[in-house]
């Protein structure tokens, strides 16, 4: 096996070709792992570099087999081919345990009178109040209200960082105009703004979903700027090879290979989008999962304030639960792939 | 080069069409808002603008019944319910940037707004409740089992008060009358409902808890070593508007106080009426010995009166302590504050 003969994807610094064959049959080669994570220090490189190193080892197996001489009568299937799924079962078992055993032990303290009421209530008060909110109607409109607030904010913000990353990602002068502003836009809290916003904007919608969309664009910004700067150049040099340019380039190629840090930044925009929420509901709002934070407060309710804890931490889930959906969905390739 | 030119255009192009996007979207909001603007000011009369009023008081009791809407009807204007604020920070922000124009509260924490903007007036008072049966309204709360037992004991402690509000002025009140410098007393600056944590897990000695936090703070045990009442409170509950609404439509005003006037009157009789307006459950409803508490304290409040240039002495006595112990930097005219709304006889 000669150096010619390594498929694409292996950078040039290995030049030894014994060690490039060598490397490529063996597994995954250290010094292409290396190089690759140090060019951009990102998932989405690992995980690229994770992919084309066991492509190798597949592919070279069969012609291990055919070197290896006359004794080899079957085929040997490699060392390493990712790691074994549990069962479905078994893993969402595993899934459930550590927020059972809180769940537990919060009843546990709170029953016990370990914990007194003040501190924290207790699960019996905080379903009460869920059963308050629900049997008023309170629960819906809020989660509707600040639905709409946040989902405006992060599609303008998250749009925009989205566009920005993409711009700083692909072109130099894009990079030069655009990224030392969100840089240091990144390191302004976006809470510092909230003064400001309200002689700007008031203290209406318009106000809130500024905020959140503000809240939104640095982290979608950050990753998307990765993301597209991770992108392997041989992949778009081989798209060019197929003639793509322009448009369906970016869309078809850079922007499908930088999906994995996007969606992560999705992730991370709703999250943040929450924490908006409790920020611009705090001011000017009847409704909304951010003002039950501050109506809690204001009429010293612990039920209450765990109770809003508790429905943060299942809009958490169910957002991690839908990025997944849209991960498998728009990144069919990724479970065949991926190191795990 | 070829390949970077490329890649530029292929960027453009994205930047584009997003951009395109954006600009419609802020664009159809823009268009919405417009399109409300104009509805909100029909006719180009006056239009109240309030903070939520909560689920209890006369003016919830006006919100649900449309009141105001009706009232104000006759004198071409309109009334616009806002949201509730956090804090009164977060209502000031929110009368500077006009989003109210109508606050109620007590004289403390709008002087400093007052010292560095003229553009709110008071101009009505509410006097303070003296009937011995009347509940308390407030009161410095310390734990059942804390070795303090009056005012002097609290040199060397630290006291939780919401800082430039009634709870500071209260304190530093007591402090005064008690002849105990107010810098030997450690003064912790938090809101009411951070006070009320900070109080119930002992990070401070004592809280001087005022409004829904001192009905609060006594059921769950506190022991009250001194009340508002106690001591010379200048500090009296007080209604203000922007300047440029009172100046303009002081009629508008002087409706919403006639109606605030007779639905105070109502509560008096009729104080049940005036308890969870909205809502029989959730976080803002009241219950048990709560609703009690609060219909007793609805029976004894005051009606509010017109401000006139006398009052000027309960301003110039709260900012005075203000002034006093550095909270405010400079003294308060009261005639820059007092408003005088009352129609010539």
């Amino acid at each position: 096996m000669t150096l010619e003969k390594v498929p694409l994807g292996v950078p040039a610094s290995v030049k030894d070709p014994v060690e490039a064959s060598v490397t490529s049959v063996k597994g995954p080669p250290k010094g292409l792992t290396k190089d690759l994570a140090n060019d951009s220090a990102n998932d989405s490189a690992n995980d690229s570099a994770n992919d084309s190193a066991q492509g190798f080892a597949k592919e070279d197996a069969p012609e291990r087999e055919v070197r290896g001489g006359a004794g080899a009568t079957a085929l040997e299937p490699p060392r390493y081919l990712g790691g074994r799924r549990r069962g479905p079962v078994a893993s969402t078992a595993v899934r459930v345990l550590v927020p059972l055993l809180l769940l537990a032990a919060w009843w546990y303290g709170t029953a016990s009178g370990a914990i007194s009421s003040e501190i924290l209530a207790g699960p019996g008060a905080v379903v009460g109040a869920l059963g308050e909110l629900v049997a008023t109607g309170q629960l819906g409109d809020y989660l509707l209200a600040s639905a709409q607030r946040a989902g405006l904010g992060v599609l303008v913000g998250g749009g925009l960082g989205l566009l920005l990353g993409v711009v700083a990602g692909l072109s130099a002068l894009g990079e030069e105009l655009v990224d030392p502003t969100m840089q240091m836009k990144r390191a302004v809290p976006f809470l510092a703004l909230v003064p400001l916003f309200i002689s700007w904007f008031g203290v209406e919608e318009t106000f809130k979903v500024v905020l959140i969309a503000v809240a939104a664009a640095s982290p979608m910004y950050a990753y998307t700027y990765l993301g597209v700067r991770g992108v392997d150049r041989k992949i778009v040099e081989a798209a060019r090879g197929f003639g793509l340019t322009g448009t369906r380039l970016a869309f078809g190629v850079i922007i499908p290979t930088a999906l994995p840090n996007i969606l992560m930044a999705l992730r991370i925009c709703l999250s943040v989008s929450l924490t908006g929420l409790i920020a611009a509901e705090q001011i000017g709002a009847t409704e909304g999962i951010g003002y039950l934070v501050t109506l809690a407060q204001q009429y010293y309710r612990t039920d209450y304030m765990v109770l809003c804890i508790v429905i943060y931490a299942v809009l958490g889930l169910l957002i991690d639960l839908a990025i997944r959906g849209v991960e498998r969905v728009a990144m069919p390739w990724r479970g065949q792939v991926a190191a795990r | 080069m070829w390949t970077s030119r490329r890649r530029t255009r292929a960027a453009l192009v994205v930047a584009a069409l997003s951009l395109t996007a954006l600009t419609a979207a802020c664009g159809g909001a823009d268009t919405a808002k417009t399109a409300a603007g104009a509805a909100g000011g029909k006719g180009g009369g006056a239009v109240l603008k309030i903070k939520d009023p909560g689920n209890s008081g006369p003016l919830a009791v006006a919100k649900k019944e449309g009141i105001l809407e009706k009232r104000l009807a006759e004198v071409g204007a309109t009334v616009q319910w806002g949201g509730s604020y956090a804090s009164f920070t977060a209502t000031v922000d929110a009368v500077r940037s006009g989003s109210i124009n109508v606050l109620e509260g007590a004289i403390s924490p709008v002087l400093g707004y007052l010292v560095s903007g003229k553009d709110i007036k008071i101009f009505a008072f509410t006097d303070p409740v003296t009937d011995p049966a009347a509940p308390q309204t407030d009161g410095l709360v310390v734990k059942p089992d804390s070795p303090i037992t009056s005012v002097k004991d609290l040199v060397g402690k630290q006291v939780a008060v919401n800082k430039g509000g009634r709870g500071e002025y209260l304190l530093l009140l007591a402090l005064q009358e008690a002849g105990i410098p107010a810098d030997q007393v450690k003064r912790v600056y938090l809101n009411p409902d951070q006070g009320a944590s900070a109080f119930a897990t002992g990070k401070v000695d004592a809280w001087w808890a005022i409004v829904r936090a001192y009905p609060e703070a006594v059921a769950k045990g506190a022991r009250v070593v001194v009340h508002g009442r106690d001591l010379k409170d200048q500090d009296l509950n007080m209604q203000a508007a922007r300047t440029e609404l009172l100046t303009e439509h002081p009629e508008v005003v002087r409706v919403y106080l006639k109606v605030l006037q007779e639905l105070t009157a109502e509560a008096q009789k009729n104080p049940e009426k005036f308890q969870n307006v909205f809502l029989d459950q959730g976080p803002t409803a009241v219950s048990g010995p709560r609703l009690t508490d609060e219909i007793a304290r609805t029976r004894y409040a005051k009606v509010p009166r017109f401000a006139t240039a006398a009052d000027g002495a309960f301003v110039t006595d709260v900012a005075g302590i203000f002034q006093k112990y550095g909270v405010l930097p400079t003294a308060v005219n009261p005639n820059d504050v007092i408003f005088d709304l009352k129609p010539a006889a």
